[in-house]
């Protein structure tokens, strides 16, 4: 049985075990301690059987055999002699066996928690597996509506931020040690001067708990502030629908009613907060099984390469600034059409004037075209990082199609106080420089890293007397705080949130919290003087108060509360004042080069950046890791004469232009300038240049510190995302950290590419079908076992590339990280891998992604040329990997067409320290010197066999599910036994276009893909 | 100390011994022993290479190479101390430096067996003078290659499950595999050349022990002498052993790189899945090796002045070898081209046709045919062939371009094969560039030792080629 790579670590076993020891004997917050007690504490037990069999009195001379009582007394005794160390500046107290177990707990077998982790105020339901009180995955909840089983790559390696050992430890003052004590005298005074002076900034929150709490606050404190900040939480759809609506409303999609879904610089299936949800409901309208399938068609108009631009069937390339003017167009052309009377005649004579530029104007046309044919089945979706104006054309267009209420519908936003003036971090600068506070708490996030150039929070901090940060880091706002309070991990403390529906989660810790940190609520109750309370029970007693209807206990089962979603509003579109404004969209000429700010899709905002799983995982477009890079199109490097890697000095141009704040414009400073290499992206808008925020981070936190620069040193105001810049080539360069170098694919059939109409007709079908079947050999082929024949199917229509797979095939199977210069050398150890291909011409290519990892071939190359049959074939079809029978002569790997073997170059696994926790035990950890590569999932097989073998049923290949397939946003992988004629993974081989990759091989690969196919506009080239 | 015989004029004036000027007799090869010295003169002459003073240029000789196999085993603690992470092996190109280095050596190794096996049983004359010395170059030649398979294995302690071993584990090797053939064939290799080469160094063992001016030494050279007496009993004796031996080495010499193409060609690899590999590896292994000998006896002949032993005759007759070997090579390049066009197989025709002449190791591709396939052709002249300066600058081209070779076929194949997405280069460390350097020097310091310690030019052998030359010439 895989074992969790312990036994050949007994020395630094030991040395872990007696630094445990010690931090518990010394009496501080020490659960980290005890953590790694538990995770060693099988060891010294057998250990001490093994060594003390000699001496013991009890056995038998000369008995060679340690008898079971002799075994379980010195077992026993080894286990106390832990304890007794654990206790030496402690009264003793006694340890127990574990007679009693839980009626709910096996060892060996995880339990799953419900619970959700929250991003911007938005909860993601989660269910978190948890071995003997160890949190180790994270997986999604199939009842939550904003994860339906699935989860972003962010989730998945929130267990790894969990056990960060670099997370901040220790209440400090200006860096040095300072007692609980200090703070409450800060609260205490806030309190007693009913909170003159005091300003609070926290995260934006959905939670009725959190909002009650701060309510109370408000109320009993009324002079104190608050301000909410988070860089990209929505605020740009809210107040487009306040200029649309009258006031700020949350705008939700029900994407599975769109037959037509034109994305505005949205990334809807990867970026959005419903993202999960969104991308599930648009791919459940492009399953295609045949030629005669319906299938949406997804229209997606954006700068830089984004998961929803990959599943489109068009994609067009259009600077961020210029998306206003072509919604401007796009709402001509489809007022154009549809005549409407609503709509003031100055306006319609103003857009009756509109033409699109000459370039769009055949798709643009088209587009109009597409989406007046489907009213009430169309959707037109601003992203958020576009001006309000895009948001209010949207929104404008939606209504003209009579969408509102079938695929577009409103609610009252969900997050607290939303698009109003509390959620401007302006604010509390202008608070400070007024001298109005005297008391600064920032309760959560990274306000200093993440502020806008024009808003100088951390010199405004400095200047405040008494300043409290509490988080989860040593970071940049720890630092410009006096106090800095240890935070909790969402996977340590109790509380709620809403998704971005407004479905009411409950949160549940699955662990005390490691560093004895305090969480929002705690400080908050101490602010208001509350009596101590048990965090549990001031959530039960809140939440019955607040969710009479809802038992927690019932909630915390499943999750989530059904029937909690926000009622979406009725709303009637205001003409007349969006008049005005949609008149002068779009009336801004473009800069000459301009940026685009946008999250990282793995590190968000910089909260994520410490995270080295995240790190690595390769960013979907570009492969980077470990870095951050100026995107730009192979016209604009050739402009700016760079290459990839050649660094870019990218400095934003003076106040002026911006359409933002104009008091935060006036504070600007004269220029930024920020230093990124150039990473060249065919199909990138020309003249614009997209950066992903989240790094040059300069904190405490070592593993994050100093890579890349931070793109929110160029960002002018909150509201404006594209601001014009000049760059200029360095001269220098920087190797970039990439794991797939090639752009094309060199027309080899490897993610085959259809459309609908073609998969309809033979041509297509025919081509296809010679990529799968059987091959003629010379020999006959071996009849299968009995018994479950493993396979999967990928459906590439649907994959976004999003990484989610990768990243739980990375938490689940214990891949080791093996930082930037290793990754720069090929040797980066992903089991799974997204390979991307672009097509066509460079400025307006088609871009295909691949997942790609061990086919596991029934006539595998790797295995007949291993010298010592350590990688061999299973009777079930899994080609495995015997690591104890490796010896490293990586001739598999040679041999392997799909080049998805991985070798441990080094000795690549953590020997030490807390992020070892996070381990599957499931797992074997690889030593150095042998190959590995996917396995099914092998794991979950057995255990899914030994569950029905104890069951006395036959197992089913629904019983299986590998975690890449599990945590798939879009369902796109099936995994199944190839002998359940009904299976999803059968079914999928009998469709016109399932196929093997490298089919000609002959190596008869058990993983197959659909080929992808698009629905294009017969209208459009 | 016994004053070397043998003529001493140096360079340019080896032709004139000849008694004429090659390219005037066109006809008439130069003699393989020349001026007929008695026994007496060859073995004073032959002998005294272990009794020469040791000079400063000695000494030098053996500080370099002696250092660089000090740096050869520090870079070996080293890499199994840390991993092969150390070297500039990646994915895809998972073979590096370590498998081109055992393969060049491999191939170098082949000349010696060749000269002496094969070119025994076929009566070739002018092998004699020469194929101790080969035959010595090849068991420091496989030494060296030995490294490379332990070294290069993810968990070297592991090696020895490549053997047949009954194992408690009741495992064997996976036979279907080229890796444990190759083991066995390079164990093999090595093994028997060892007896061949040791056993035909026993005559001349005895002679040392007989000349020897040192107590030491004469006990020394008397245990590994055997206790020969150059009785005719044991020469019957001698004779037969040595000659099957040649019969069990010269399958060998064709077996060894035969097999070790395996492990290429029992791929599917485009570049490496070929049947033209056994034929072609071993015709590439007698070319480097054939340009090994060349590079290192032309010094030592020059060195020890051997004129008179080492004489044009045997330059020219390599020289012809090599040319030979080099259009066996050309001919496997073009059809490595022929076949990837006519195959129509897009992996291999990217392979062949594109990324070896124009990717991003075109530089190599092009220097391998220039050494390989082009430098050779001026061997066609016979005044070159007996040009020593130029044979020497050829040789060091030929060990380079049959470097290139392997470097195209394992880091240039794997560096791009089917899946665009997993492509990658290979770029050495400078611990590759350090081990491959060490073993030069660990070679060369085995080389010297083994001028220094044992006659290299086995003197029973030639006293009975005078023999035979002067029945002849009787006759």
């Amino acid at each position: 049985m895989p074992t969790d790579g312990f036994d050949l670590e007994h020395g630094v076993r030991q040395e872990a075990l007696e630094r445990a020891v010690a931090r518990v004997g010394h009496g501080w917050h020490g659960i980290a301690a005890l953590v790694e007690l538990a995770a060693a504490s099988a060891w010294p037990a057998e250990r001490a059987a093994h060594e003390a069999a000699p001496d013991d009195p009890g056995a038998a001379p000369g008995d060679p055999a340690l008898s079971r009582r002799s075994f379980l007394q010195l077992a026993g005794s080894g286990a106390a002699a832990v304890g007794l160390a654990a206790c030496s500046s402690r009264p003793s107290r006694e340890i127990l066996p574990y007679a009693s177990q839980p009626p709910e707990l096996t060892p060996g077998v995880p339990l799953h928690y419900a619970t959700a982790l929250v991003e911007d105020g938005f909860a993601t339901g989660v269910l978190v597996a948890s071995h003997e009180g160890r949190p180790t995955k994270v997986e999604g909840n199939p009842d939550h509506p904003a994860s339906l089983g699935a989860t972003r790559a962010i989730e998945q390696a929130a267990v790894l931020q969990l056990f960060d050992p670099e997370r901040a430890r220790l209440i400090t003052e200006r860096g040095a040690p300072a007692p609980w004590a200090a703070i409450e005298a800060v609260l205490d005074a806030a309190r007693a001067a009913r909170g003159d002076g005091l300003h609070l900034v926290l995260e934006p929150t959905t939670s009725p708990i959190a909002i009650e709490l701060i309510r109370r606050v408000r109320a009993a404190l009324p002079a104190a502030g608050v301000t909410f900040w988070s860089p990209f939480s929505p605020r740009a759809s809210l107040a487009g629908n306040r200029l649309a609506f009258g006031r700020p409303l949350q705008t939700q999609l029900e994407l599975r009613a769109a037959d037509v879904i034109v994305a505005l610089d949205a990334d809807l299936v990867a970026e959005h907060p419903m993202a999960l949800a969104y991308a599930r409901q648009i791919s459940d309208r492009r399953r295609v099984v045949d030629g005669g399938s319906a299938m949406s068609r997804l229209y997606a108009i954006e700068a830089g390469y984004t998961a929803t631009g990959v599943i489109a069937d068009h994609r067009f390339s259009v600077r961020g600034s210029q998306i206003e003017r072509v919604a401007g167009e796009l709402l001509a052309a489809v007022l154009g059409r549809l005549g409407l009377a609503g709509p003031p005649p100055a306006l319609t004579a103003r857009l009756a004037s509109v033409a699109p530029a000459a370039e769009r104007a055949p798709w643009i046309v088209a587009i109009a075209a597409e989406l007046t044919g489907a009213p009430g089945r169309s959707v037109v979706v601003a992203g958020e990082r576009q001006p309000l104006v895009v948001h209010a054309i949207a929104a404008a267009i939606n209504a003209a199609l009579g969408n509102l209420g079938r695929t577009v519908g409103y609610t009252e936003p969900v997050a607290f106080e939303a698009g109003q003036p509390s959620h401007d971090l302006a604010g509390v600068v202008r608070a400070i420089d007024r001298g109005a506070v005297t008391r600064l708490l920032v309760l959560g996030g990274n306000p200093v890293y993440t502020a806008p150039q024009g808003v100088a929070l951390a010199g405004a901090i400095g200047r405040v007397a008494d300043s409290v940060y509490l988080g989860l880091y040593d970071h940049e706002t720890a630092r410009a705080c006096r106090y800095a309070v240890p935070g909790l991990h969402e996977l340590e403390q109790w509380g709620a949130a809403r998704a971005y529906d407004g479905t009411l989660t409950p949160i549940q810790p699955l662990i005390e919290p490691l560093f004895g940190g305090r969480s929002v609520a705690d400080v908050l109750h101490r602010l208001l003087d509350d009596p101590p309370a048990d965090a549990r029970d001031r959530l039960a007693a809140a939440w019955s108060r607040l969710v009479p209807d809802a038992p927690l206990e019932a909630a915390l089962g499943l999750g989530a509360v059904p029937g909690t979603a926000a009622p979406h509003v009725a709303v009637e579109l205001a003409w007349g004042a969006l008049a005005p404004v949609i008149s002068a969209a779009g009336a801004r000429s473009p800069a000459p080069l301009e940026l685009a700010i946008r999250p990282h899709p793995f590190v968000h905002d910089g909260r994520y950046t410490n995270n080295p799983w995240l790190l690595e995982l390769p960013e979907p477009i570009t492969k980077l890791t470990w870095d951050c890079a100026a995107q730009l199109s192979p016209a604009t490097a050739a402009r700016l004469g760079v290459a990839d890697g050649d660094l870019l000095a990218l400095t934003v141009a003076g106040p002026g232009a911006a359409g933002g704040d104009t008091v935060v414009a006036a504070a600007l400073a004269p220029t930024a300038t920020i230093e990124l290499p150039a990473i060249i992206v065919p199909g990138h808008a020309d003249d614009a240049i997209t950066v992903h925020a989240g790094f040059g981070r300069d904190g405490g936190e070592h593993t994050a510190r100093g890579i890349g620069a931070s793109a929110f040193r160029l960002w002018r105001s909150a509201l404006e995302f594209h601001p014009a810049i000049t760059a200029v080539a360095r001269g220098d360069r920087r190797p970039l950290a990439i794991t797939q170098a090639e752009l094309s694919d060199e027309d080899r059939p490897l993610a085959l590419t259809g459309t609908l109409a073609g998969l309809a007709g033979p041509a297509v079908r025919d081509a296809l079908a010679h990529h799968r079947g059987a091959q003629p050999s010379l020999y006959a082929r071996r009849p299968h076992a009995p018994g479950a024949q493993w396979a999967m199917s990928i459906d590439l229509t649907t994959c976004t590339g999003c990484s989610a797979c990768v990243m739980a095939c990375a938490a689940e199977n214990n891949t080791p990280v093996v930082g930037a210069r290793q990754v720069r050398n090929g040797r980066e150890m992903h089991w799974l891998r997204i390979d991307r291909y672009y097509r066509g011409p460079a400025d307006a290519p088609v871009l295909a992604v691949q997942p790609m990892a061990c086919q596991h071939c029934e006539l595998a190359p790797c295995e007949y040329v291993c010298p010592v049959e350590a990688t061999t074939h299973s009777p079930d079809g899994l080609n495995e990997m015997t690591y104890n029978r490796c010896i490293g002569t990586r001739f598999c790997s040679n041999n392997c067409p799909y080049k998805v073997r991985r070798f441990n170059w080094f000795d690549f696994k953590d020997h030490r320290g807390l992020r070892i926790a996070a381990r599957n035990p499931d797992v074997t950890v690889r030593d150095r010197g042998v190959m590995e590569k996917c396995t099914y999932c092998v794991q979950r097989i057995r255990r899914a066999e030994i569950d029905a073998r104890v069951a006395d049923r036959p197992l089913a290949g629904s019983d299986v599910r590998t975690a890449c397939q599990q945590v798939c946003p879009t369902q796109a992988i099936a995994f199944g036994s190839l002998t359940e004629v009904d299976s999803p993974v059968v079914e999928h081989r009998r469709r016109p276009h399932s196929y093997a990759v490298l089919h000609d091989q002959g190596t008869a690969p058990r993983t197959q893909y659909l080929a992808r196919i698009r629905n294009p506009n017969g209208a459009l080239p | 100390m016994p004053e070397p015989i043998g003529p001493r004029d140096r360079g340019g004036t080896a032709e004139r011994t000849d008694g004429a000027r090659p390219d005037v007799l066109p006809d008439v090869l130069p003699d393989v022993l020349i001026g007929r010295p008695d026994d007496a003169a060859l073995s004073a002459q032959l002998l005294a290479t272990t009794t020469r003073p040791f000079t400063r240029g000695w000494k030098l000789g053996f500080a370099i190479c002696g250092a660089l196999t000090l740096l050869l085993f520090a870079l070996v603690t080293l890499t199994v101390l840390r991993g092969i992470g150390v070297w500039g092996n990646n994915m895809p190109v998972a073979w590096g430096f370590g498998i081109i280095n055992f393969v060049w050596w491999i191939g170098i190794g082949h000349a010696g067996t060749f000269i002496s096996a094969i070119l025994l049983l076929l009566e070739q004359r002018w092998r004699t003078s020469i194929n101790r010395f080969t035959e010595g170059m090849t068991l420091f030649a496989v030494m060296q290659a030995g490294l490379f398979p332990l070294l290069h294995l993810g968990r070297p302690w592991f090696a020895y499950w490549l053997f047949p071993y009954p194992s408690v584990m009741d495992t064997w090797p996976q036979v279907r595999s080229a890796l444990p053939w190759d083991a066995a064939a390079v164990t093999t290799y090595f093994l028997v050349s060892v007896m061949f080469w040791y056993l035909g160094l026993i005559p001349d063992l005895a002679a040392l022990r007989d000349h020897a001016p040192t107590r030491p030494r004469r006990i020394a050279y008397g245990i590994f002498a055997l206790g020969w007496r150059g009785s005719v009993e044991q020469w019957r004796h001698h004779k037969v052993a040595y000659l099957l031996l040649a019969g069990l080495a010269t399958p060998l010499v064709v077996s060894v790189h035969s097999i070790v193409s395996f492990d290429f060609a029992s791929t599917g690899l485009p570049g490496w899945h070929s049947t033209i590999f056994p034929p072609f590896f071993v015709a590439g292994a007698i070319l480097s090796g054939f340009a090994m000998v060349l590079t290192l006896i032309i010094p030592a002949r020059r060195v020890f002045r051997l004129d008179n032993v080492i004489t044009l005759r045997h330059f020219d007759a390599a020289a012809k070898l090599l040319l030979v070997m080099s259009w066996i090579a050309t001919y496997a390049y073009a059809i490595e081209l022929f076949m990837a066009w006519y195959s129509d197989d897009p992996y291999e025709g990217y392979q062949q046709l594109v990324n070896r002449p124009g990717g991003w190791y075109a530089w190599g591709y092009w220097l391998m045919i220039f050494c390989n396939c082009v430098v050779t052709q001026l061997l066609w002249s016979r005044r070159l062939r007996r040009n020593l300066k130029l044979l020497f600058v050829i040789g060091l081209l030929v060990n380079l371009g049959m470097w290139l070779e392997r470097f195209e076929i394992i880091v240039v194949s794997l560096s791009r094969d089917f899946l665009p997405s997993a492509w990658h280069l290979f770029v050495p460390t400078w611990v590759d560039l350090g081990i491959l350097t060490g073993t030069l020097g660990f070679f060369g310091l085995l080389f010297l030792g083994f001028l220094r310690l044992v006659p290299f030019v086995p003197v029973a052998e030639l006293k009975q080629l005078r023999a035979e030359l002067a029945h002849e010439e009787a006759a």
